[in-house]
């Protein structure tokens, strides 16, 4: 999303050049790539460790995910790990400091709760935006947090969140800057039309029949994304159904082994296929694992419809993804892109928790072809609210303002 | 007209470069201390920057125009005893700011406010907008602002009316040169978590970069005491354990 943001100002001339900074552990200190300077921040290894280990568990309180011991992002704030994610905000913050003396920047755009406390630790009176790409949801961040998030937050001139009902909670959690919301967006004109010859490739591969019917669930492995509630209500559906599902995705770098040690992506796929096996759905069930983009197109052209069951969704880009192809959704309430569901006319709405709802759901897709279908056309028209072009225009009018 | 000798001639010419260079290193002195003041103040407001390196520079033209003064042999006692009556009265006119001045350093430690603080001083109330050298300023919801010298707050009796003013503890952490900043606030945190039953827990430590000069790095920590009873107390604990800190990761090799 960052990069297409900066070549597209830099396109419109509204930008000169970028310069993005970013955690690399591995890569080199810097690198170009056409008008953007990269900026590998290292850590060393205990850092990075503790590191991770707090923005994991900060990442999923800010989504609502609970352990078995009530924990809260006041708590975090005590912990040791927590002394290494400010360490990274602070050498992030004195790396752009230090930039900024060189360069003269117009603009610091800072992305994500991972860098949330660089606004405050810049201490810089130049504009400073933050994005807010996870959820922001009322019913994950209680009021106790707002004190805490608000002092980094009220440090930014202002403050972009994905869905509007996140802009609303937004303003209701402690903060009382400019607040506004763009849908995240993505380049429609990436998404192609798979030849025949590559569906063909692609079912062979996964072992697909010329007739099978296919609901699919594109997203990364991770227990947020609620892939065992479609599995339970899979197990509903094939009793009176012939379908397959597919399970499109890996773990993210970030957690996986290689990126800061945590494989959740790994054990989030031994507990999916141990469920399939107790649940008997072997010969119903495909986990495709990591897809290039032309596979991704076979995807959503084999497919009937979509589900994204998450628990907690930033938003849910892939659900736009579904709709470019004309295949209708069933979307958890809890992900950000609900609020462009309109129930049954481009998708359904689920609650996270409510399985039978669920099974219910894809039935009724599976039982009818021409709504199915009538809901797709709908969707794609919902799309056009996710382009790259609407997105870019919006954040290049917010960084206007903000710029002055 | 009696001539001169020669040797009278050059030692009039010689003294006549003599004063002629300490003019020329005076007016380079002052320009240095003005240009070097301008820098260091640079995060000053400008106005203050401007005053206190003319200040300087005028000091120095006084220093300068003694030398030169001595260096022609004439009198010093009449100039000395001008400048230093000029000195007494200086200071007589400038009591009231000298008085402002050491007060400011009681503003934080004694006299519990910092900038953002709602206060009430005699009958004016606001928002603590800034604390300068010789005054506090005070910004009412009416957008008027008020102007206490800080020599008032010791006087008048204050009112804080923020919340946490009574249990605010504000230590500063002088980084010394070549520690690692970042790596000295991450064990500053890490210390701080060690005292978090006597901490509010609502609130966890804010620590920001005061003074990024070229030789150590000021923090500032921000916490709140669990009783406010136990401020003073646990700030002296912590203040100790933290310069301690410090000297340790000042001697300690890097990583």
């Amino acid at each position: 999303m960052v990069y297409p943001l900066i070549m597209r100002l830099v396109r419109d001339k509204v930008l000169n050049e970028g310069h993005w900074l970013s955690l690399n552990p591995y890569g080199p200190r810097q690198a170009t790539l056409g008008p953007v300077r990269l900026y590998f921040v290292k850590l060393e290894a205990e850092a990075l460790k503790s590191y991770g280990t707090a923005k994991e568990e900060m990442w999923k309180l800010l989504h609502g995910v609970h352990g078995e011991q009530p924990f809260s992002l006041l708590e975090l704030a005590w912990t040791d790990e927590y002394a290494y994610y400010n360490q990274y905000n602070r050498i992030c913050s004195e790396t752009a400091l230090a930039l900024d003396r060189e360069l003269d920047f117009d603009l610091f755009y800072i992305h994500d709760f991972q860098q949330l406390p660089m606004g405050e630790m810049m201490g810089t009176l130049k504009p400073k935006l933050f994005r807010w790409h996870i959820p922001f949801n009322e019913r994950a961040i209680p009021p106790e947090w707002s004190g805490f998030l608000g002092r980094f937050l009220n440090a930014y001139d202002a403050v972009v969140v994905s869905s509007k009902s996140y802009m609303e909670t937004l303003l209701r959690r402690g903060y009382e800057g400019r607040a506004f919301y763009v849908y995240p967006y993505i380049d429609a004109s990436q998404y192609g039309t798979p030849t025949k010859s590559d569906l063909q490739q692609f079912a062979d591969k996964h072992g697909l029949d010329k007739d099978d019917r296919v609901i699919s669930i594109v997203a990364r492995l991770d227990p947020l994304k609620g892939h065992d509630r479609a599995l339970k209500a899979l197990a509903n559906v094939v009793k009176t159904h012939e379908v397959k599902l597919l399970i499109v995705g890996n773990g993210s770098f970030s957690s996986s082994g290689r990126g800061l040690g945590l494989s959740k992506g790994e054990a989030w796929r031994n507990y999916l296929q141990t469920l399939v096996k107790n649940l008997g759905l072997e010969k119903y069930v495909i986990f495709t694992g990591h897809v290039s983009q032309k596979e991704l197109e076979c995807v959503y052209t084999l497919s009937d419809f979509t589900v994204l069951p998450s628990v907690a969704e930033g938003f849910g880009l892939v659900v736009v993804e579904s709709w470019l192809y004309g295949k209708p959704v069933i979307v958890s309430k809890a992900a950000g892109i609900a609020e462009l569901i309109i129930d049954s006319v481009n998708g359904y709405l689920v609650e996270p928790d409510d399985v039978p709802s669920l099974a219910d759901k894809m039935k009724t897709l599976l039982e009818n072809p021409s709504l199915t279908e009538e809901m797709g056309r709908n969707g794609r028209e919902t799309a056009k609210l996710c382009t790259l072009e609407k997105g870019l225009e919006e954040e290049k009018r917010i960084i206007e303002e903000v710029v002055g | 007209m009696i001539p001169l000798e020669l040797p009278e001639l050059t030692a009039i010419v010689t003294q006549l470069a003599m004063v002629a260079i300490m003019l020329l290193v005076t007016a380079f002195a002052a320009r240095l201390t003005s240009s070097i003041i301008r820098r260091l103040l640079f995060k000053a407001p400008p106005l203050i920057n401007e005053q206190i390196s003319r200040g300087a520079s005028i000091f120095i033209w006084l220093v300068g125009l003694l030398f030169i003064v001595n260096q022609l042999g004439l009198n010093l006692d009449l100039l000395l005893l001008l400048m230093g009556l000029a000195g007494v009265a200086a200071i007589i006119a400038a009591r009231d700011i000298l008085s402002n001045i050491s007060s400011r350093y009681l503003i934080g430690s004694f006299i519990p406010f910092n900038v953002g603080d709602e206060v009430q001083v005699s009958s004016f109330r606001g928002k603590v907008v800034e604390i300068n050298p010789v005054a506090s300023l005070l910004l009412s919801e009416e957008g008027a602002l008020t102007v206490v010298p800080n020599s008032v707050l010791l006087k008048e009796i204050s009112l804080n009316l923020s919340p946490y003013a009574s249990r605010r503890i504000t230590i500063p952490v002088h980084v010394p040169q070549g520690v690692n900043v970042p790596d000295a606030e991450a064990e500053v945190l890490k210390l701080c978590n060690k005292y978090k039953n006597k901490l509010d827990q609502r609130f966890p430590p804010l620590v920001s970069v005061k003074n990024s000069g070229q030789a150590d790095v000021v923090l500032e920590l921000v916490l709140l005491s669990a009783q406010p009873e136990k401020r003073n107390e646990l700030a002296a604990e912590l203040g100790a354990k933290i310069s301690e800190l410090m000297e340790k990761l000042r001697t300690s090799p890097r990583k």
